[in-house]
């Protein structure tokens, strides 16, 4: 088959400039991270920095604790994403295994709740983690964000489409329901579960309203919030906030091209919800 | 294990899968529940294994009763038609995993699959996962599972129809063997009358949920209760003439002929079907009972050779010698064995003789 | 083998308790604490005392002219994010599912803003439109434009906000979309081969007519999303929603009449107000996703 090259030509010339526009927000990042106030406040911009040094970086983590930051998001993701990941496995096994009456009819009202936008919820919620006395607490991040109807719907549709034959023939081998989850729905369904850790994982990672609302401690800020209260206290010295986004920023990017595929096909089948 | 069951009745909303159930499994036997699809053969397999909940009637294991017993507590097997490995484990956990759960020993449970392995052949694919088998491959796997845990008998659904023909002519041959070698009570549900015929002790024969037939297959054959059986069983499938008796003869419908039935003087006037095997027919027969019939078509199949001759409207098949010299439109006298000629009563297909 | 339904429900609700709890305390009762409050007239967000049940709330904030901004600015921004950025990604989409070397390459780029914090991505777009040393008006001066204001003029901020929406939001629509393009068939295009149909049309004539159902979804689902915009403002705007307060959005307004103004009953008539325009956008969603099935 030929083609006139053009054409190639053209389809690269396209995707690059597009490719180029993605990412040019994360390599100006980066590259301003590294410079000297002097090189930042320059005109025409001083694109290359004359070294690679890490003053800026050095600077944000004496100002602010980003090590505790990363540490609180660390905590706060895992502990979000292995609460939700236990809840969404039982009920969705409880929702495509199990008959009980008033199965179909409290599905669909979960269903019809999912349409709620989160934002509605914040309100109320915030007075609830407020009479917990867990303001400014990791558990006033997490508790929230334990169970999710979006992902038990993801969940329970894969379980469903496993046959009932494998059902019956564990039950005949002996296994009861709890066996059979754990030994043979889990395991099966380990892709599905992998994509809704990720897709979770990213999103508790870069939540940004609850913990605002949440998080006004050194304590219990996550790392965007910790990032959002560097703004006010480094004032604005772009190399130094270039630098602490950039710490931000690298464990997604890390995640990211580790588990590219999954993301991908994850956001392509189930769609990104929060 | 004698397994009983009783009055045994399965309904799914309004409809009635299974009526009024009632039979003797026994011990040791391979016992095949035959009947076309939608018979409620598969239902009646789920039932004793206690997946299906059964709606009336009773189960009993060597007259213990376990109708409302949860399948994990039958000590049965259970092959499904998709054979339901786990598809995430090998062939050796597949099936260690009935032992496993059981709390079998390590060791013990290694012994037992190498056993089982032995016994259905797969000594070398057990690090296989299951999508890197052949459905015959697969098929013993889950046979070797079902009988891992050593269960009181063995269900089988289905087990030959996801294999190609050569394949179902191999495992049907295995089962058998399988079945003999351990002694195990079998049950296994078909739709393949062949199949049904082929391999087992005896054949339950079903229809819209209601028991038509328990006998061994060559009675069944031989003794067809009424015309469903009779039409069931063979191949190629048996004959049927629709006609009236008068004066203890049978008058096929349009034409002027008299056959000479066994005993049909009972059933004087009344509406009937003679129903023929196909081996029943003799061509060219002279005898004072023949009677004359038109080739329509000649078939050879293989060594044998199939006539289809008609008379009235009705076509019938049977076999011929092939030394005979007949040709199609050719005119021939018939006459009937004393075998494998049934009659009918056309409305209830009550079997009249 | 037949339970009794009290058993089994009792058993289902083992595995579902963990679940149900969750979802009972802070998503049911928290909507359904909205709707109430939200028809609380005087309420006192100390006490929790309030005058009679009434609409009093509602007339408020729809008369109030933040409020009125918040929606023009949403209304606004849904107007130009949603459909630009469709279209671009419709173009990216179709030029990734083009036998193409680097793949992995082009993804990670076309799709890395999946994942990265907005908060930090947000910073960097600040740095951007900085107006004395940021990137865009140095570009802007080698064309010959003077230099933009860009985050602190009235004038210039929705259009800021737009640009980096529009940014944010191609990574999803750019996924979906390939994901529907790499669902047609690819008979139909041997067979436009053969008819001889170039490239462009085949785009447009097979392309975006099977994509259709796709694209339909991909646009309500969008719409919902910028209609919820607001943490977008924080890294941006400083916290404040736009200089002078001129870019008040909806949450935003949800967000500053409850946390800054402690007005929960405005807040929450607000937050109904939202839920309803979402609700009708999702009814769409559903609607188009049923038709799809039948596609």
């Amino acid at each position: 088959m030929k083609q006139f090259p053009i054409k190639k030509i053209v389809v690269y010339l396209l995707l690059s400039l597009g490719a180029i526009t993605m990412v040019f927000p994360y390599v100006w990042m980066i590259l301003s991270s590294f410079k000297t106030p002097a090189e930042v406040a320059t005109t025409p911009p001083t694109w290359w920095p004359s070294s690679f040094a890490f003053t800026n970086f050095v600077y944000a983590f004496h100002t602010a604790p980003f090590g505790q930051y990363f540490i609180n998001s660390l905590i706060v993701t895992s502990c979000v994403v292995l609460l939700t990941l236990t809840t969404t496995i039982l009920a969705a096994f409880a929702f495509s295994r199990l008959k009980f009456p008033g199965r179909d009819i409290l599905f669909t009202g979960l269903l019809a709740l999912m349409m709620v936008p989160f934002e509605m919820m914040i309100i109320t919620n915030y007075a609830t983690i407020s009479k917990l006395h867990l303001i400014n607490t990791i558990p006033g991040l997490i508790i929230p964000f334990t169970s999710s109807i979006f992902y038990t719907y993801v969940l329970r549709n894969f379980f469903l489409s496993i046959p009932d034959s494998l059902y019956w023939s564990a039950r005949i081998d002996g296994a009861s329901n709890w066996q059979y989850l754990w030994k043979v729905m889990v395991p099966i369904a380990k892709p599905s579960i992998i994509t809704i850790t990720l897709l979770n994982a990213i999103l508790s990672w870069n939540s940004f309203l609850w913990p605002l609302l949440i998080a006004n401690t050194n304590s219990a800020r996550t790392l965007p919030i910790g990032l959002y209260a560097f703004i006010t206290e480094g004032g604005v010295r772009y190399e130094r906030l270039m630098a602490a986004a950039t710490i931000v920023v690298i464990p997604m990017i890390i995640l990211f091209l580790l588990a590219r595929k999954h993301i991908i096909s994850g956001v392509a089948k189930g769609g990104l919800k929060g | 294990m004698q397994i009983h069951v009783e009055n045994l009745t399965k309904r799914y909303g309004k409809t009635i899968a299974v009526n009024d159930f009632s039979a003797t499994f026994e011990e040791g036997k391979l016992i095949a529940l035959l009947g076309p699809s939608g018979c409620g053969k598969s239902t009646m397999l789920y039932m004793l294994a206690g997946i299906a909940p059964v709606t009336s009637g009773k189960i009993l294991f060597d007259g213990t009763d376990v109708t409302y017993l949860p399948p994990e507590k039958r000590n049965v097997g259970l092959v499904f038609q998709n054979y339901a490995l786990y598809p995430h484990m090998s062939v050796l956990a597949n099936i260690c995993f009935p032992l496993e759960i059981a709390k079998v020993t390590k060791k013990e449970r290694l012994e037992r699959a190498g056993e089982l392995a032995k016994l259905v052949h797969i000594e070398d694919l057990m690090d296989r996962k299951p999508n890197q088998l052949s459905g015959g491959q697969q098929q013993r796997v889950a046979i070797a599972r079902a009988l891992a845990k050593r269960p009181s008998f063995l269900l089988l659904d289905e087990p030959l129809s996801n294999l190609d023909a050569r394949l179902r002519l191999e495992m049907r041959e295995e089962i058998r063997r399988i079945q003999k070698d351990t002694g195990v009570t079998t049950i296994f549900v078909t739709h393949d009358q062949e199949e049904a015929m082929s391999i087992s002790d005896s054949v339950i024969l079903m229809k819209d949920g209601v028991l038509q037939q328990y006998a061994s297959p060559q009675e069944l054959y031989d003794e067809p209760i009424n015309s469903f059986a009779a039409d069931f069983l063979g191949n190629p499938p048996i004959n049927k003439i629709s006609g009236t008796i008068d004066k203890g003869k049978f008058i096929p419908e349009g034409t002027e002929l008299a056959i000479d039935v066994l005993k049909a003087d009972q059933s004087e006037g009344t509406h009937v079907t003679l129903a023929l095997r196909a081996e029943s027919l003799m061509v060219n027969h002279k005898s004072p009972k023949s009677f004359p019939a038109l080739v329509d078509n000649l078939f050879v199949m293989g060594k044998e050779e199939i006539v289809a001759l008609r008379i009235g409207d009705t076509l019938l098949r049977g076999y011929i010698d092939a030394s005979h010299k007949i040709k199609i439109g050719d005119e021939v006298p018939v006459s009937l064995r004393s075998r494998g000629v049934f009659l009918f009563d056309s409305h209830s297909g009550v079997r009249l003789q | 083998m037949t339970k009794s339904p009290l058993k089994s429900l009792g058993e289902a609700l083992l595995y579902l308790s963990p679940f149900l709890l969750g979802v009972i305390i802070f998503s049911l009762y928290p909507v359904a604490n909205v709707f109430l409050i939200s028809f609380k007239e005087g309420y006192r967000m100390a006490t929790g005392a309030f005058q009679q049940y009434g609409l009093g709330n509602y007339t408020r904030v729809l008369a109030d002219k933040d409020f009125i901004l918040a929606l023009k600015n949403t209304g606004l921004y849904v107007l130009f994010v949603v459909p630009i950025s469709t279209a671009l990604a419709i173009l990216f989409a179709a030029l990734l599912n083009q036998k193409i070397r680097f793949t992995g390459l082009f993804q990670t780029a076309y799709f890395l803003p999946m994942v990265t914090s907005g908060t930090a991505v947000g910073l960097a777009w600040k740095w951007m439109y900085n107006y004395d040393y940021g990137i865009f008006n140095y570009l802007l001066s080698l064309i010959g434009v003077s230099p933009i204001n860009f985050l602190n003029d009235v004038r210039y901020g929705l259009l800021s906000l737009i640009i980096f929406g529009i940014w944010s939001m191609l990574p999803f629509t750019i996924i979906l979309l390939l994901a529907g393009m790499q669902n047609i068939d690819p008979l139909y295009y041997t067979a436009a081969k053969v008819d001889g149909a170039k490239t462009t049309k085949t785009f447009f004539r097979i392309t975006v007519p099977l994509l259709a159902p796709t694209i339909g979804l991909v646009l309500i689902i969008n719409m919902i999303n910028a209609f919820k915009v607001c943490s977008e403002l924080f890294p941006l705007f400083n916290g404040k929603p736009g200089v002078a307060y001129s870019l008040y959005t909806v949450v935003f307004y949800i967000y500053d009449e409850f946390f800054l103004n402690r007005q929960l009953a405005t807040a929450g008539a607000a937050a109904v107000i939202l839920f309803f325009i979402v609700f009708v956008l999702t009814m769409v969603q559903l609607f188009i996703q049923r038709k799809w099935k039948h596609y």
